[in-house]
């Protein structure tokens, strides 16, 4: 009688095992953000691997619907672990993304990026160039 | 000297790139479909169409600014049909090898995206017959340095961290480590994969443009796509010197002042946009 329980509790185990792995697969397919072009700015977005503990969370992490960790969420080293484990491609975190540098700091790495061709008069011309549109992105 | 790596067990380590315990199942199976001689439309198709994920990505590229389709392509036979054997085959694998790498090399996805929708502004600009496969040109062109990654990391790091070190370019720096660099590794690629000359030629040469024979326009668009993606500052973690461009391929491309400034705001438009690619 026992033997034959336990029998059935592994196949119900399997079956469960198996309409559960499907779930999590599909769940894992729903699982995505819903980014807000207009809200990117300030907004950093990272991959999952890039995560830190301390982390403030500048998007809410969604599984299908529903809200898995809300925006503002501070990240420990388990969310950090959890949400790497949910496969997605990017996540939002708080933090200045490049445009939200200040421009000086801006016009510091572009600088930084041309330190090699000070002799070349046509890349000077470019780096003009490139210098007038980092300015205009900021007015 | 010990650090040299002899370029012909080089190109045959690169060349055996499914043999590659890191590559996984779908890029072994592309790879050996993107060699067969005679691929027809159906049976890339049908391989794209049997993978959900690859599909959706490829269709988010095509509908990205690199493409310039916007949300007009919604299955893989109508981009086929629209974009060509050769430019789906492209994405195909620059979809697939660049999301693999994108946590290990930090910004080259990033960077071969902006390469990408850069290439296809001036292949518009210069009226190209196909833009969209200078824009494949564009995205694939460094995928030498992933293939580089992937067979000789811990070189790749010594290479990594003497351009960063002496301020040089990775492709100089790459010189010193190995007897070829990313564009070499990727030309041999583009051609086991049986990719047209003009794209096989722009990988080769997009950082010696002079050299190329047949491609000579695209090569020049997508060695000045690459310096222009650098000078705006996209993508530069892992490679942030710009590029020297050549002066015989800027003066083929007789760009203007405005023409720059386009490519510049196309940039930032693209990078600031919500699609997902980026
Ligand atoms: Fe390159
Ligand atoms: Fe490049």
């Amino acid at each position: 009688m026992k033997g034959r329980n336990l029998k059935n509790l592994d196949k119900t185990r399997a079956g469960v095992n198996a309409l559960f792995g499907t779930c999590l697969a599909d769940i894992r397919r729903k699982i995505r953000y819903i980014p807000n072009a207009k809200e990117l700015k300030g907004l950093r977005k990272i991959h999952p691997d890039k995560l830190e503990p301390g982390m403030i969370l500048a998007k809410p992490i969604l599984i299908g619907s529903a809200v898995f960790l809300g925006e503002g969420v501070v990240l420990t080293e388990r969310l950090v672990s959890r949400i790497q484990n949910m496969n997605l491609d990017y996540a939002f975190v708080e933090g200045r993304s490049e445009q939200d540098m200040p421009l000086e700091e801006a016009l510091a790495l572009l600088d930084h990026r041309f330190r090699n061709c000070d002799g070349s008069d046509l890349m000077m011309n470019i780096k003009e160039i490139v210098r007038k549109h980092i300015i205009e992105l900021y007015e | 000297m010990s650090d040299t790596i002899d370029i012909s067990l080089m190109r045959e380590r690169v060349e055996t790139i499914e043999a590659l315990p890191t590559v996984p199942a779908t890029l072994k199976q592309i790879s050996g479909m993107l060699e067969k001689p005679r691929l027809s439309i159906e049976e890339l198709g049908r391989f794209i169409a049997g993978d959900p994920a690859l599909t959706s990505k490829i269709l988010k590229m095509v509908n990205s600014a690199a493409y310039g389709f916007p949300n007009r392509i919604s299955s893989i036979s109508h981009a086929i049909m629209l974009l060509g054997l050769n430019v789906v085959r492209g994405l195909l694998l620059g979809v697939s090898v660049f999301e693999l790498m994108r946590r290990n090399i930090e910004g080259l996805w990033e960077h071969s995206l902006g390469c990408a929708v850069a290439a296809r502004w001036i292949a518009q600009k210069k009226q190209v017959k196909e833009p969209e496969e200078v824009s494949v040109c564009g995205l694939l062109h460094d995928i030498g340095k992933v293939i580089l990654i992937l067979h000789f990391p811990e070189e790749y790091e010594k290479v990594q961290a003497k351009a960063g070190k002496e301020g040089i370019t990775l492709h100089e720096a790459e010189r010193v480590f190995f007897d070829a660099t990313h564009s070499d590794v990727g030309s041999w690629l583009a051609r086991k994969w049986r990719f047209p000359v003009n794209l096989v030629e722009a990988i080769e040469y997009h950082h010696r443009p002079r050299l190329s024979k047949s491609a000579q326009l695209e090569t020049a668009i997508v060695h000045v796509s690459d310096a222009l993606v650098h000078a705006k500052g996209i993508g530069t973690a892992h490679d942030d010197l710009v590029p020297a461009i050549n002066p015989d391929a800027w003066g083929l491309l007789q760009l203007s002042v405005n023409d720059i400034k386009a490519v510049l705001d196309e940039l930032e438009e693209a990078a600031s946009s919500e699609t997902e690619v980026w």
